[in-house]
């Protein structure tokens, strides 16, 4: 039996002569038309085992790319000079960028404070309504919930621009935002200690309005 | 548009990435789930397509995007594994029992769904480097010479991993109950 020019043939691996060479081999041999009929038994059956991805996961997949600007087209005059001149001009506007515009005495002290540490979301511990009855793990939701609110957090934005650009957040999932944003959990109604300030989610018990809130 | 195109259009094109998610995220997500679990499938989706759009400018279109991705997927799973320390088989509570629920159903289909069970733990009982094989001709519908490249193997060697993988599976299609 040929097992391996099965699958190459199937795969449209064979050249046209080999290719021809083998289907006359086939009309003599049972093994290999077995074999060959497992072959795509088997992809039939894969194929029938195929999932698409949860819409939510999609939607987040694709609001995360943000599309870059378009390349500067004025740099294309540059080639003309070469290498060399282009390296120069390049290292000159480098330069110019990195000592940028004159700066305020306020604004020199401000960016000299280092940023706030990344305390939230990665070390949150789902409380047990929170996580995998199986698995003890946070549930997938929550943990894609997280990532949303450790976006809009690094982002800055406020809680308006997050109902806008978050809106899984923001409607699904509106006690994240009211921990990212502690200042304004009265804007959504809610009430700041839903999650520590370490991001810990507090128990059922603690917040029973939102016991079985989010979905597995 | 080609994939090609799409993935060197997505840095800048929001529609052209969406369109790529879209038409690869039953296969990457089917792929993900028997290969990892289901349990880490999601972030290793999610992870999948983040590195697909920071390295697209470094994708050479030579009509290979189907292997690019699934090389993607299969490297940061190999790197979930050597981080967490976790097993690189899926339990058959991954694979099987959490299959989404379909509608009630007559005999017949039952029998195909049980099928379909036993079909999904057969393969999350492969070893690995079948699996891989597998998954990546089935749902990456790759050639035999792509994934020899993809997972840096001699053809011979994917091609007899593929006939080891056919020959455990055999059994788990003839009889559902195996």
């Amino acid at each position: 039996m040929h097992e391996n020019r099965c699958l190459l043939y199937e795969s449209g691996e064979l050249d046209g002569a080999e290719a021809a060479e083998f289907e006359r081999h086939l009309k003599g041999c049972a093994e290999c038309r077995e074999r060959l009929a497992l072959v795509r038994r088997v992809h039939r059956a894969s194929g029938a085992l195929a999932e698409d991805a949860p819409r939510r996961l999609v939607a987040a997949v694709v609001a995360r790319a943000r599309p870059e600007p378009a390349a500067v087209p004025w740099l294309v005059f540059l080639r003309p000079l070469g290498l060399a001149a282009g390296a120069a001009f390049a290292a000159a506007l480098l330069m110019y960028a990195l000592r940028g515009t004159p700066r305020t005495p306020a604004e020199t002290e401000a960016s000299s404070v280092p940023p706030p540490p990344r305390t939230f979301p990665e070390r949150a511990v789902a409380a047990p309504e929170f996580a995998s009855a199986r698995t003890g793990r946070p549930r997938a939701a929550f943990r894609s919930a997280l990532d949303d609110a450790e976006e809009f957090r690094l982002r800055g934005l406020d809680a308006d621009a997050a109902r806008v650009q978050f809106p899984r957040v923001a409607v699904a999932r509106p006690r994240l935002i009211a921990d990212v944003v502690p200042d304004r959990p009265a804007a959504f109604g809610l009430s700041p200690a839903v999650f520590s300030p370490e991001g810990v989610a507090v128990p059922a018990v603690a917040a029973p309005h939102l016991s079985g809130a989010l979905p597995d | 548009m080609d994939d090609d195109a799409l993935i060197q259009a997505c840095r800048t094109d929001s529609e052209a990435f969406r369109t790529l998610v879209e038409r690869y995220q039953a296969r990457i997500y089917s792929f993900l789930i028997r290969l990892a679990g289901r349990d880490a499938a999601e972030d290793l989706f999610q992870e999948t397509w983040l590195k697909v759009y920071e390295n697209a400018h470094r994708y050479e279109a030579r009509g290979k995007a189907a292997s690019w991705l699934f090389k993607i997927a299969n490297n940061l799973t190999r790197n979930h594994w050597a981080k967490s320390g976790r097993r690189k088989f899926v339990s058959a509570d991954d694979a099987a029992e959490r299959l989404p629920d379909r509608a009630p159903q007559p005999h017949a289909a039952l029998e195909q769904e049980e099928s379909r069970k036993g079909l999904a733990a057969q393969i999350a009982a492969l070893p690995v480097e079948q699996r891989q094989v597998l998954l990546m001709r089935e749902y990456g519908q790759m050639s035999f010479k792509e994934i020899a490249e993809t997972l840096d193997i001699p053809l011979g060697t994917a091609l007899s991993r593929m006939n080891y993988a056919l020959g455990k599976l055999r059994n788990a299609l003839e009889d559902p109950h195996a």
